[in-house]
């Protein structure tokens, strides 16, 4: 794989700890770096579909530094904003990021940190630098280094709760979907009888940080919740359950279920209710759209684009349910030379897709989807061009999603697993509806097409027909 | 004098003395403005904001037949997803620690090679991030090789991140770019067209002024975006030049006077009826088609009244955030419609668009302004205190004012300029009595509310340098 990269989709640590801190309830992001580097995250994030957090954008405290600060160091810039931003912002917990510039030039962040702390301030500080890595790397560290601090800054009695979870690895932003599973998997956690800190979104918060010692499991739904999981079972002894993604229908549900049970007690006859239920809803809708599956050609070939959980997740759906085969998936996360994680997930993979790639760069994404040559494309807005010139029909599963506003839709559960069926069958409906459009005018000899098209065309006549009888 | 044959353009502090950090009244502003230099203030609270690598990447990616490349940490290249365009293909270096301590010239001559080859480029625009200008990286190495190799220019984009406050900046070092690398310099015999100067303006406004420009049949290119390298090159051979936002491109506009004899006629930008009349007018006195331009006023002005409620916005207080070369049309066209402004926003002032400040006679002098990039929490203070019912915005991020008690008119995505604009900015106003959605209160406001009670300028300070 080239370093350089053609388009890329990942922004820096610096945006991954930002995305992370932004969409915890109360907490106050404050960047030390340059004025734009956070203006980056927000225009990129604008552009894609998930709308904006309180803190976004311009309203983000930051010490926006000059020439001077990068020559001169700029740790009493940072003193100077620490103070004045618990002044004007409202927030229960600030979190400093520190970016290229100040790793560069070395400023003694925690030394300011520990000033403000030591006057009863909550302030935790975590360094982002973008060349440490990308925004999987920023959301696991900035999650770990707050985890580690909180408890000076925030003091609480730990009180273990036996039916209190942590949930991590769903990145805000990089799973378009991230908000609809969060609330997913926290209902269907509840449904087993248990209680969730989410930390993102409407149901999470400041609280859940506090809380997270409280918890008797921790559960990472990606790699990327590894590190924080871990940093709560080194300090507080609380079990990690590390699964490669989240679960999307009853089968998967009933497998979380039982390997909740190998970890903490939960009531077997609540979940059992819990799942007959879920399962008797999951039946009565997929029955309503079965007729829609076979018709629109839905088991088709495939390659799939997006961060490696969503992948696995989306994966496992598409061959068991709905009888695809996946040519190759395409795993887009920024990883590391040196890889960090316990979790290796290549099995899960290997199972889902003929061939697994693993690159960001766009023309290698479209050079493997040339070679490929899937009937159907699962990934990000940026396949589109390449969706576009072969006219296959693409589903946008993956970070980014441009044109849309996505807020409370799955893509996981079993809401999500019904909501992704109604976006399938409506982008393979609007697919098929130009088709035939573009067929009555080649029968009607309007606009007559090259040889090649034409033969594409009669190709795509016989696919058509089989479905179709 | 021309500032072609320089290395690098200056900041916009240091050609102009622009100032980005100011909160006070209106009378205030402009006593501190009058002087032949303007000191330089900080701001000990601040916030994020758009800064010079993110405006010159913007203007070039609008290029349609150049390659740019993004030469730095992983992020930095994360802003060519703002364009929501999957047609957009651009190139980042993402250096990594190890680059930081080695340099990155390597990646980069790798990713200008791969640019080259896989786009055809007409020419390559390098954008310098922080992480390159704190290493000191050797990019005109770089260049100087491969220009030998490939047949384009290949240009250096000295832009940084932390040695200007002011974004627009960005703007002057592409067009100090374009001047030295690409214009032709044979530029004697001209042609028959205008050079339409636009850096920031939405598709939407340019469509309004091509439509002005189209009705009066004057041949036009609009640049430098929505532009391909060619016409670039040929703006010297233009037979004048208009700019849409004066304080954006009117460097441009002088140098191609200066050093090509390419006639500048000066304007203001097209919005409102007067703003929009005085710029029709500036171009057909040039070209000679006064009559021509007052029949075509008459017949949009005329077409346009009918559907204009003079006092639409009687009672109404209104705090309006945009350029300052535009904060004169804004507020007349408010003004004309019965509002009443109460603050004004605006990203710089300097001291070639202060002129602006002296045409707000109509407003009060104790109006209170706030010069600042974003800096959202000093008008949100101001919203507050004044209890402003409406704040018009031309930035993103504009509903943090409904937390304060205002209403939100947003101009950024919709036509301003032209007689279309007037149309579309009085729609917006309708818009917002109709919706007063419920979008927000003053509970879900950011701001403490001991610093809304504190003056507005608490956090401005007099740089010592």
């Amino acid at each position: 794989m080239s370093e350089i990269i053609k388009n890329p989709r990942n922004g820096c640590a610096l945006h991954g700890a930002l995305k992370t801190v932004q969409e915890i309830k109360g907490a106050v992001p404050v960047i030390h770096a340059n004025a734009g580097c956070g203006v980056i995250n927000y225009f990129a994030g604008k552009a894609s579909s998930g709308g904006s957090s309180r803190y976004s954008g311009y309203s983000v405290p930051g010490t926006a530094i000059q020439d001077r600060h990068v020559i001169f160091g700029g740790a009493s810039r940072l003193r100077e904003q620490i103070k004045n931003t618990i002044k004007v912002v409202n927030g229960d917990l600030y979190v400093i990021l520190n970016s290229c510039e100040s790793a560069m030039v070395g400023d003694d962040v925690d030394a300011m940190t520990r000033e403000i702390v030591d006057q009863g301030e909550p302030v935790v500080d975590t360094l982002v630098a973008g060349f440490n890595g990308g925004e999987h790397y920023g959301y696991e560290h900035v999650l770990a280094d707050i985890l580690s601090s909180i408890d000076g800054v925030k003091k609480s009695e730990k009180n273990t709760d036996p039916k209190l979870v942590n949930i991590f690895g769903i990145i805000p932003g990089k799973d378009p979907y991230w908000q609809g599973n969060l609330e997913e998997i926290k209902r269907i956690l509840e449904g087993f009888g248990l209680r969730v800190n989410t930390f993102f979104g409407p149901y999470g918060g400041v609280d859940d940080l506090v809380n997270a010692k409280n918890a008797a499991l921790t559960i990472a739904f990606s790699k990327w919740g590894e590190l924080p999981a871990e940093k709560l079972k080194e300090k507080y002894d609380i079990p990690v359950l590390l699964r490669p993604s989240l679960p999307v229908g009853a089968e998967q549900l009933r497998s979380l279920a039982d390997s909740i049970a190998g970890s903490i007690d939960i009531d077997k006859d609540e979940v059992d209710k819990f799942l007959a239920k879920e399962e008797a809803y999951e039946r009565d809708l997929l029955y309503r759209a079965r007729e829609d599956i076979i018709e629109n050609d839905l088991s088709a070939t495939a390659v799939l684009v997006g961060d490696e959980e969503q992948v696995i997740r989306l994966g496992a759906f598409l061959t068991e349910v709905l009888g695809m085969e996946i040519y190759a998936a395409v795993i887009t996360d920024l990883l590391k030379k040196d890889e960090e994680h316990k979790s290796d997930n290549i099995e899960f993979l290997k199972n889902i897709a003929g061939n697994i790639y693993i690159t960001s760069d766009q023309k290698e994404i479209e050079d493997i989807i040339r070679s490929e040559k899937p009937e159907v494309i699962f990934g990000s807005s940026l396949e589109k061009k390449i969706a576009d010139k072969f006219d296959i029909p693409i589903i946008e599963t993956s970070y980014p999603v441009f044109e849309k506003l996505i807020l409370n839709k799955a893509s996981a559960g079993i809401k999500g697993e019904i909501s992704f069926i109604e976006e399938y069958v409506t982008v393979a409906k609007k697919f098929k509806a130009e088709k035939k459009s573009k067929l009555l005018s080649y029968i009607k000899g309007e606009g007559r097409e090259s040889s090649a098209e034409t033969s594409q065309t009669v190709r795509n006549v016989r696919k058509l027909s089989l479905v179709t009888g | 004098m021309s500032f072609k044959d320089d290395r690098k353009a200056l900041t916009r502090e240091k050609r102009l003395s622009s100032l980005s950090h100011f909160n006070g009244t209106l009378e205030a502003l402009i006593d501190e403005v009058s002087g032949a230099d303007i000191k330089q203030k900080i701001r000990t609270f601040s916030q994020i904001h758009s800064d010079e690598i993110i405006y010159a990447f913007d203007v070039l990616s609008k290029i349609e037949d150049a390659a740019i490349v993004v030469n730095g940490a992983a992020g930095c290249a994360s802003i060519g997803l703002s364009g929501s365009d999957p047609e957009f293909g651009w190139y980042g270096t993402e250096l990594v620690e190890r680059d930081t301590i080695l340099g990155g010239d390597q990646k980069l001559r790798e990713a200008v090679l791969r640019a080259y080859e896989e786009k055809h480029p007409k020419a390559a625009f390098i954008i310098g991030t922080p992480v390159v200008a704190i290493n000191n990286d050797d990019i005109n190495s770089v260049i100087l090789e491969l220009e030998d190799e490939l047949d384009i220019p290949i240009i250096s984009i000295y832009t940084d991140g932390f040695k200007t406050k002011n974004p627009v900046s960005g703007y002057d070092i592409v067009t100090h770019s374009i001047l030295k690398y690409l214009v032709d310099s044979n530029a004697d015999e001209k042609e028959d067209f205008i050079n339409v100067v636009s850096f920031s303006e939405s598709i939407e406004d340019i469509a309004a002024v091509v439509k002005i420009l189209n009705a009066l049949d004057i041949e036009y290119r609009v640049i430098p975006r929505f532009s391909v390298i060619d016409e670039i090159r040929s703006i010297s051979r233009a037979k004048a030049t208009i700019v849409l936002n004066p304080e954006e491109g009117e460097y441009l506009a002088k140098e191609l006077e200066e050093v090509y004899k390419v006639p500048y006629i000066v304007s203001e930008p097209p919005i409102g009826y007067r703003g929009t009349k005085k710029f029709i007018r500036k171009i057909a006195d040039f070209l000679n088609i006064t009559n021509k331009a007052d029949r075509y006023i008459e017949e949009a002005e005329g077409e346009l009244s009918k559907s204009i409620k003079k006092d639409l916005l009687k009672g109404q207080k209104i705090f309006i955030d945009a350029s300052l070369s535009k904060i004169p049309a804004y507020s007349r066209l408010i003004d004309n419609l019965g509002g009443e402004i109460i603050g004004i926003g605006a990203p710089f002032v300097d001291l070639e668009n202060r002129k602006n400040l002296m045409k707000l006679d109509f407003i009060s002098r104790g109006t209170n302004v706030v010069i600042g990039n974003g800096q959202y929490f000093e008008k949100a203070n101001t919203i507050a205190k004044q209890k402003a019912d409406i704040y018009v915005s031309q930035y993103p991020g504009s509903s943090f004012a409904i937390d304060e008690g205002a209403c939100v008119v947003s101009v950024g995505g919709r036509t301003t300029y032209g007689f279309d604009g007037v149309r579309s900015i009085y729609n917006a106003f309708v818009q917002v009595f109709r919706s007063k959605a419920k979008l927000g209160s003053g509970e879900n406001s950011i701001y403490k509310n001991n610093w809304k009670s504190k003056s507005g300028n608490w956090y401005v300070k007099q740089e010592v340098s």
